[in-house]
C-alpha cells in the first residue's frame, strides 16, 4: 500500500549518506551486542554510554510492565515517554499510574499532539474513519518524533513472534526517517515468557487484559480477541493495518 | 558403612609416619622440590598458584558424621576455615603449610581418612553414585564394589607408576549419576538373563583436552570375575598405554588408537591368565564388606509433619520441590544440601557449615553424608517428618539454597582462583551466572539446567557433560571462553558441541543469557528440559542468536 502521510513523506527527506552511516551503526551494534541475553543487554544500552540520551517509549499496554521492570531495576529515572492520544482507554490511563508508583519510575513524560495542530487536522475527529494511518500520524507518531528531539536511541517492546513484519527485527534498528536508533531488547520473549514474568514478579496487570485484550491501542481501534485469534488481531480489526506507523516495518538490518 | 581394619589402620599409620619424615627432609633442606614432589604427590599434596593443597579422598562419597565433624576442625585448626568438594568426591584443603601436612594426615587418620592416591600415576579415588544404597531406582548398592576396587588397588605393586591417573566409577542404577561413560573404567552393576548379578564394564571414557565418551568392552562381567578382570585392563593398558607423550597416556587414547575390539582381545588373553590366581579370597572379603554397608533400621513413622510444612510453607516447599529424591523406604526421602548459594564459590563449605551438615547427619540421617560429584552434600536417608526441622537447621546456616539440578547449581573448577594449570577462572564466572538469574528470578522458569565451567582444557569442571559447557582459555595473555551445548553426563552420555567463536570474561555471562533466553523462545512448553530443545531444535537456533545467520543463509536471504 503507498503510504503518503506526512510522516513519511518527511522520512525520506533524510539524505542518503546521513542514512547509510545510521545502517552501518546498526549494523555495529548489533554484530557488538547480538549475544547479550536481554537483563545485560538493557544493562549495557543503559549504563555503557553508548548512546548520549536514550529513552524508554511504553505505551503503558498488556506487556510493557516486563521492559519497564527490567528497565526500573537498572535505573529508575530514565525517561519513560507515554504517548496519550486522547482516544486511550480509560484502564490504560489509570493503570499507567498504577505501575509508575508501583515500579518507582521518576521520570515518566506524557506525551500528547498539541491542541491547535488536532483542531487544525482533525476537528471532528473523524480522522480514525477516514484515514486510520493519517490519525496514528497526527496523535501518536508526530508527538512522539517532537518529544525524541534530543534523543539518539530508544527502547521499544517489539517481539519477533507479534508479527510477520517483525519476525527479522534484531536488538537494534533504524528508524529510517529521523536516523534515530530503536532498541528493541525483548526481540525473542514469546507470552508464556512474559506471562512467567508478570507472575514470578508480582507486576500489576493491565486491568483490560483480564477482559480479553491481549494487545492495547487506542479505545475506539482496539477490540477484543476471542480465544485462538493472534493477540494483535483486535488492533485495527478489519483492516489491513497491523502497525500504528511508530515502527514502520524494518527489513533485515543487521 | 565399612570400618577400618587393623591392617587399614597400621597401613595409614605407617605411610603417615613416613610422610611425616619426608616433610622434615623437606623442611630442613635435605630434600629438593624435586625430590620432595613425587613422594608428597603419593600423599595427595600439590603445589598450587599460592599454597600447597591437601586432597582427600572420601571413597565412594561416603561420610559419617565424625568423619565431617573432623573434617571441620582440619579446615579450623590447619586451613582457612573451609574446604573444598570437588567432583571427583575428595575435598580439599587450599591452604595448609608444609609443616602442618602430617598433623592434619594423622587427623584424618583418627577418622579413618586418607590421602593416599588422591594424585599421581596411580588408580585414584573410586567413585560412585551419590544416592547409594538410597535411590528408589536402584538395583545394587555400588559402595561395597567400590571399597573393593579401593583395597584391591590402594598399593597395588602393579599399578604405583601407569602411564598416567587412572579413574574408576561405579553405579548401581540404570540412571547413571556418577558419570561412568566418562571414567577409564566405568561400572554399570546390572544382571543378566537368569537374574545372576554382574557389571557391564566401560572403558576409555574420559574428559580433558581429547574427550571420549567410553565403550563398553565386556557386556556382562560376573561379579566374581571383577578384580581380575579390572586387573586385566590396567595391566593392558600398564604396557600398551603411550609413556611418550603425557597427552596421548590415557586409556582413552589408547583405546581410541588400537580399536576396543583388539582391547578387548588383550584384555580377555590377559584375564584368562590371571583369573585363576583369584581363589575366591576376594569374595570372601567382598561378601564382608557387603555386609558393612547393610542398610540402616529405617523408622515407620507418619509423615503428617512434611505435609504440614509442604502446604503452609512456601520456601519449605520449594526446597522440597527441589531439592529431594525419590528413596526406596516408604517415609523416607534423598536430601541434597546445595553448596551452590547464590554467589558463593561451588563445592566450598565453612567448618560451621560442615559442623551443621554433621549433626544433621547423627541426628536425622542414621549418621551418613555423602559427597556427590556435582559438589553438593547429600542426606542419603532422612524421614520426611524430619524435614521440616533439617530445612530450618539449613536456612540457619545458609544451606538451604533450593537449586538442585537448576542453572545455578554449577559444577565449576577452582581455576585461576588457585590452580597452577588453569588458564582462565571459573568460580567468578560461576558466581555471576547464579547471581544473575537469581536477580532476574528466572531459575525456576528455565528449570533443570546443568552448567559446568572449566578453567583449562583439563575439564575438572566436565565441561563437555554439561548441557552448556563453559570452557576457559588463554588467547595471547586474555581469558577467553568456548561454550558448548547438549553435553550429557547420564546413561545417554554426550559430549557438548562448540557453539563457535569463544568471549571475553566481560561478556560469557551476557552469552549465556542469550543462550537461555534462545532455549526459553524455542521450547515447545514449560516441560520441555533445555536438553531436550536442543535436541530437538539442533544448534542453528543459538547459533543464530550468538553470532547472526550463517554467510549461507545470508547470502540465500
Amino acid at each position: 500500500m503507498l503510504d503518503l502521510t506526512p510522516h513519511n513523506r518527511a522520512e525520506r527527506a533524510l539524505p542518503l549518506d546521513a542514512r547509510m552511516a545510521a545502517q552501518d551503526r546498526v549494523a555495529d551494534l548489533n554484530a557488538r551486542y547480538r549475544h547479550f541475553g536481554t537483563s545485560y543487554l538493557l544493562e549495557a544500552v543503559l549504563t555503557r554510554s553508548i548512546f548520549d540520551r536514550v529513552a524508554m517509549v511504553s505505551s503503558f499496554g498488556a506487556d510493557s510492565a516486563v521492559l519497564l521492570h527490567l528497565i526500573a531495576q537498572i535505573d529508575r529515572t530514565l525517561p519513560v515517554l507515554f504517548i496519550d492520544t486522547a482516544l486511550l482507554f480509560e484502564e490504560t490511563l489509570t493503570y499507567q499510574k498504577t505501575l509508575a508508583d508501583h515500579l518507582g519510575l521518576t521520570n515518566v513524560q506524557v506525551i500528547r499532539a498539541s491542541k491547535p495542530t488536532v483542531e487544525a487536522v482533525d476537528p471532528y475527529g473523524a480522522l480514525r474513519f477516514s484515514n486510520p494511518d493519517a490519525c496514528c500520524d497526527l496523535r501518536k507518531t508526530q508527538p512522539l518524533n517532537t518529544a525524541l528531539n534530543g534523543y539518539d536511541a530508544w527502547i521499544t517492546g517489539r517481539k519477533r513472534h507479534q508479527a510477520q513484519t517483525r519476525q527479522g527485527l534484531h536488538y537494534f534498528d533504524l528508524d529510517e526517517g529521523t536516523a534515530r536508533i530503536k532498541i528493541n531488547p525483548l526481540i525473542d520473549w514469546k507470552p508464556a515468557r512474559i506471562a512467567a514474568h508478570l507472575g514470578t514478579h508480582n507486576l500489576p496487570l493491565h486491568p483490560l487484559v483480564a477482559k480479553g485484550y491481549p494487545s492495547i491501542g487506542c479505545a475506539p481501534c482496539t477490540t477484543r480477541v476471542s480465544k485462538g485469534e493472534d493477540p494483535r488481531a483486535g488492533r485495527w480489526r478489519n483492516s489491513e493495518k497491523t502497525e500504528c506507523g511508530l515502527h514502520t516495518p524494518t527489513g533485515d538490518a543487521q | 558403612m565399612y570400618r577400618y581394619t587393623d591392617f587399614d589402620a597400621a597401613f595409614v599409620a605407617e605411610r603417615n609416619a613416613q610422610f611425616r619424615a619426608q616433610v622434615e627432609r623437606r623442611i630442613d633442606g635435605s630434600l629438593t622440590e624435586d625430590e620432595f614432589k613425587p613422594l608428597r604427590l603419593m600423599n595427595g599434596l600439590y603445589l598450587q598458584l599460592h599454597a600447597y593443597m591437601l586432597r582427600v579422598a572420601i571413597p565412594y562419597g561416603t561420610l559419617n558424621s565424625a568423619q565431617m565433624r573432623q573434617l571441620a576442625y582440619i579446615a579450623e585448626r590447619w586451613d582457612k576455615g573451609y574446604g573444598h568438594f570437588t567432583t571427583r568426591q575428595n575435598i580439599q584443603f587450599n591452604w595448609p603449610t608444609l609443616r602442618d601436612v602430617p598433623d592434619m594426615l594423622d587427623a584424618l587418620a583418627e577418622v579413618q581418612m586418607h590421602a593416599i592416591q588422591t594424585s599421581g600415576n596411580t588408580i585414584r579415588n573410586v567413585t560412585a553414585d551419590h544416592f547409594a544404597g538410597a535411590a528408589a531406582d536402584e538395583i545394587a548398592d555400588p559402595r561395597p564394589v567400590a571399597e573393593l576396587i579401593r583395597q584391591w588397588s590402594t598399593d597395588h605393586p602393579e599399578f604405583q607408576f601407569l602411564p598416567r591417573k587412572f579413574k574408576i566409577a561405579v553405579t548401581g542404577s540404570p540412571n547413571d549419576r556418577a558419570v561412568t561413560k566418562a571414567h577409564d573404567i566405568g561400572l554399570r552393576m546390572v544382571r543378566n538373563d537368569v537374574g545372576e548379578p554382574g557389571f557391564e564394564v566401560i572403558v576409555g571414557g574420559g574428559l580433558g583436552r581429547t574427550p571420549m565418551i567410553g565403550k563398553v568392552v565386556r557386556d556382562f562381567l560376573p561379579e566374581a570375575d571383577l578384580l581380575p578382570y579390572l586387573e586385566a585392563v590396567v595391566s593392558v593398558w600398564n604396557l600398551l598405554g603411550r609413556r611418550d607423550n603425557k597427552y596421548k597416556s590415557r586409556i582413552k587414547i589408547t583405546v581410541h588408537e588400537h580399536g576396543i575390539d583388539d582391547i578387548r582381545a588383550r584384555v580377555e588373553e590377559r584375564f584368562a591368565l590371571l583369573r585363576p590366581a583369584f581363589t575366591g579370597v576376594d569374595q570372601q572379603l567382598y561378601a564382608q564388606i557387603k555386609a558393612d554397608f547393610a542398610p540402616p533400621a529405617f523408622s515407620d513413622r507418619d509423615v503428617a509433619p512434611f505435609d504440614q510444612a509442604y502446604a503452609n510453607d512456601p520456601a519449605f516447599r520449594s526446597w522440597a520441590d527441589t531439592n529431594l529424591s525419590a528413596h526406596r523406604t516408604p517415609g523416607h526421602a534423598i536430601a541434597q544440601i546445595s553448596l551452590k548459594a547464590h554467589g558463593a564459590t561451588p563445592g566450598d563449605a565453612t567448618a560451621d557449615q560442615m559442623r551443621v551438615m554433621a549433626d544433621l547427619a547423627a541426628r536425622y540421617g542414621y549418621d551418613e553424608l555423602r559427597i556427590s560429584h556435582e559438589q553438593n552434600v547429600v542426606l542419603p536417608h532422612v524421614h520426611k517428618a524430619d524435614l521440616p526441622a533439617i530445612h530450618a537447621a539449613l536456612k540457619a546456616a545458609n544451606l538451604a539454597t533450593a537449586n538442585i539440578g537448576k542453572i545455578s547449581d554449577i559444577i565449576a573448577c577452582p581455576g585461576m582462583d588457585y590452580c597452577a594449570l588453569a588458564t582462565a577462572r571459573s568460580i567468578p564466572i560461576a558466581q555471576e551466572i547464579a547471581t544473575r538469574f537469581d536477580q532476574l528470578k528466572l531459575e525456576h522458569e528455565v528449570g533443570d539446567l546443568k552448567i559446568k565451567i572449566s578453567g583449562c582444557i583439563n575439564a575438572c569442571g566436565h565441561h563437555h557433560v554439561g548441557h552448556i559447557g563453559i570452557l576457559g582459555l588463554d588467547r595471547a595473555g586474555v581469558e577467553n571462553y568456548q561454550i558448548t551445548l547438549g553435553g550429557d553426563h547420564t546413561e545417554t552420555a554426550a559430549i557438548g558441541q562448540r557453539t563457535g567463536p569463544g568471549f571475553s570474561a566481560d561478556e560469557i555471562v551476557p552469552a549465556i543469557e542469550r543462550i537461555v533466553d534462545t532455549y526459553l523462545s524455542e521450547r515447545e512448553n514449560a516441560d520441555e528440559t533445555f536438553i531436550n530443545t536442543f535436541r530437538r531444535v539442533g544448534m542453528t537456533p543459538f547459533k543464530t542468536a550468538l553470532y547472526g545467520e550463517s554467510d549461507k543463509k545470508q547470502k540465500a536471504a
